[in-house]
């Protein structure tokens, strides 16, 4: 990176911090630093839930899942509009009318403590987790791509979010949040501008899309019905439509975002942005990946990414085979460079051209080269080997001009803010809320309260950054926090079904069912297939039937008894 | 989808017994509910369409 980038990552970094203090002026008061009194513009907030979903691993892992597999991983988000229509007609209302500051403090109120405190529980633990992860995937990334200390980098993105979550409190984080998305769409374009004019002149995008259509990557569709399968159009329409009514109504990261609106119009207004906005992002995301293929046909691109592995190989006993490898992939990419500028040049759009299956078989090869090569790795360093996630940084850093680097590396560091503001201030309020205030100290003034919010800020800070100290160390502890995270998901939906939507539940089918939820899908995961989409379907479905069962054997609710 | 969005509104209704008081829905944002709805549910489906037929075109 040159001196400008520096200079433009640096001053990105103070602007987040500054301007997230100076918001501390209109937070002495816990409604305020909480809630920013319900005073949020619906825009505001509305680009506040979607920079809280959308984390560096988004920005750098998409756009590496758009390399390499194409567009299919849009299918992941066609069940979110529809979420959002069923949210804005049932959560929205829910929690803006009970003046509630977390989604379990309601469930309280509508069945018991102990359901309450339960689901409290399971938010704080996979959410603090995740905001772990959600800090150590880019910094593990750019300390590798840019060669910077991991320790430093873990704490260029975590402090300045602590702090200005700390101080400035929800209001912060959302203003702040418009900002970083701006950054994140502004870096994404300037990606894609690059990615377009780096093509060679005689290729257009069109042809450069046929290119990349030519080997599967347009094909955003799979319309088979195959529940092992991970992203096909069903498991995302109604595995997606279960997964987001969990994320965007039950999980207290985004409930509080639009609790902070100024009115329930206001709140469904900022969830309807996502409703419209989040899949030509996602879509647009994913094409930034399909064109680095493309750029990549004509710029030669490493045979692997991640090169801190490559190197501990390289200077081992099996450099050899390794070097060996590399010669193959340098002829197996000339090969299919020329292949490439033959069937761009032959318009590249007649399916049985000869040029076109030249270009097939010389991108097979290059593929099957580079798996031997992973293979390779794989085997000699005794661990797992992908480099999906370093395809973008690795583009940026060596394609993109002086200041643009700059640029897209502190949109990745918005991305991963962002996401972990959103999170820590959402970890602290269930903190004070739910455990503190409802455990500890029922009765305190203010002052009290809005203190240990910020503690509670700056601890669970501290947690996350020790934490993904130790994330990165332990690689497939993201892997094991995912899966882990998809146990509760679709059964903590089910306690929300319950509590919002069937008045024959009470607290002990509650509780129950979410016990029993996590055991089924526990199940389904040890011992079959079922993609986790699917997971969010079967916990919400078998809580709801055990809640029912439950409740009806132990004589109702007393909601049921008032109507 | 008028009925579907009364039903929502009544298990409001019936929640704001159970715990959150407060007005139900205006009839002003009731009545624009279902036309957000039909866009949101509309835009969705020009956007699988495109990507089903760019996927198609761009295969071809």
């Amino acid at each position: 990176m040159s001196a400008i980038d520096w200079i433009v990552v640096a001053a990105y970094l103070a602007w987040v911090v500054i301007d997230g203090v100076r918001m501390s002026k209109r937070t002495k008061e816990i409604d305020g630093y909480l809630l920013a009194s319900r005073s949020l513009p619906w825009w505001a907030v509305g680009l506040s839930v979607m920079a809280t979903q959308l984390s560096a691993i988004t920005m750098v892992s998409t756009t590496g899942q758009g390399y390499a597999s194409g567009m299919r991983f849009v299918q992941f988000y066609f069940g979110l509009p529809i979420a959002m229509i069923i949210l804005s007609v049932t959560a929205v209302p829910f929690f803006w009318r009970a003046k509630v500051y977390t989604a379990y403090e309601f469930l309280e109120r509508r069945f018991d403590s102990k359901t309450r405190t339960l689901t409290a529980f399971l938010f704080l633990l996979s959410r603090g987790l995740s905001c772990s992860v959600v800090i150590a995937a880019p910094s593990v990334i750019l300390s590798i791509v840019l060669g910077w200390n991991l320790t430093l980098t873990v704490l260029a993105i975590g402090a300045p979010t602590v702090i200005y979550t700390m101080v400035g409190g929800v209001q912060a984080v959302t203003w702040t949040d418009v900002k970083q998305m701006a950054i994140v769409v502004i870096g994404i374009l300037a990606a894609v501008t690059v990615l377009i004019l780096g093509l060679p002149h005689d290729v257009s995008l069109g042809s450069a899309l046929h290119l990349a259509g030519a080997v599967g990557k347009m094909q955003a569709l799979d319309f088979h019905f195959d529940l092992t399968q991970k992203y096909t159009l069903w498991s995302g329409l109604i595995g997606g439509l279960f997964l987001s009514l969990s994320y965007f109504g039950c999980d207290q990261s985004q409930v509080q975002r639009y609790l902070t609106a100024k009115s329930v119009e206001g709140g469904r207004r900022s969830l309807f942005v996502s409703a419209y906005a989040k899949i030509p992002l996602q879509a647009l995301i994913l094409l930034t990946g399909v064109l680095m293929f493309a750029f990549f046909l004509f710029h030669k691109a490493p045979m692997l990414f991640n090169a801190a592995p490559v190197d501990r190989l390289k200077a081992g006993p099996r450099a050899a085979e390794y070097h060996a490898l590399e010669q193959e992939y340098d002829r197996a990419y000339e090969t299919r460079r020329q292949a490439a500028e033959s069937m761009a040049g032959a318009g590249g759009e007649s399916t049985v051209s000869a040029e076109r299956q030249a270009f097939v078989a010389a991108d097979t090869e290059v593929r099957a080269v580079r798996d031997r090569a992973k293979a390779l790795v794989k085997d000699a360093t005794k661990a797992d080997y992908d480099d999906v996630n370093y395809v973008f940084p690795t583009f940026v850093t060596t394609y993109m001009p002086v200041g643009l680097v700059g640029l897209v590396i502190a949109a990745i560091f918005a991305a991963a803010m962002s996401a972990s503001a959103g999170e820590l201030n959402s970890l602290a309020t269930a903190t004070v809320i739910d455990i503190y205030k409802r455990h500890v100290r029922p009765v305190a003034d203010d002052s009290h309260y809005l203190l240990v919010s910020k503690i509670a800020t700056a601890a669970w800070g501290l947690f996350a950054c020790v934490g993904a100290m130790y994330a990165v160390q332990l690689g497939s502890l993201i892997e094991v926090v995912n899966t882990f995270g998809s146990y509760f998901y679709g059964s903590i939906l089910g306690v929300f079904i319950l509590a919002i939507g069937l008045k024959r539940a009470n607290g002990h089918g509650a509780f129950v069912g979410l016990i029993g939820g996590m055991i089924v899908v526990w199940a389904a995961v040890t011992y079959t297939k079922v993609a986790f989409l699917w997971l969010n379907v079967l916990g919400a479905v078998v809580v709801t039937v055990i809640g029912l069962v439950v409740s009806a054997a132990t004589g109702g609710s007393k909601a049921e008894a008032r109507t | 989808m008028r009925t579907v969005v009364a039903r929502f509104y009544t298990a409001e209704t019936m929640a704001s017994t159970t715990g959150p008081t407060g007005t139900s829905g205006t009839k002003d944002s009731a009545d624009r509910l279902p036309l957000i709805f039909i866009g949101i549910v509309a835009l969705e489906i020009a956007a699988i369409l495109t990507l089903y037929f760019a996927g198609v075109h761009f295969a071809s």
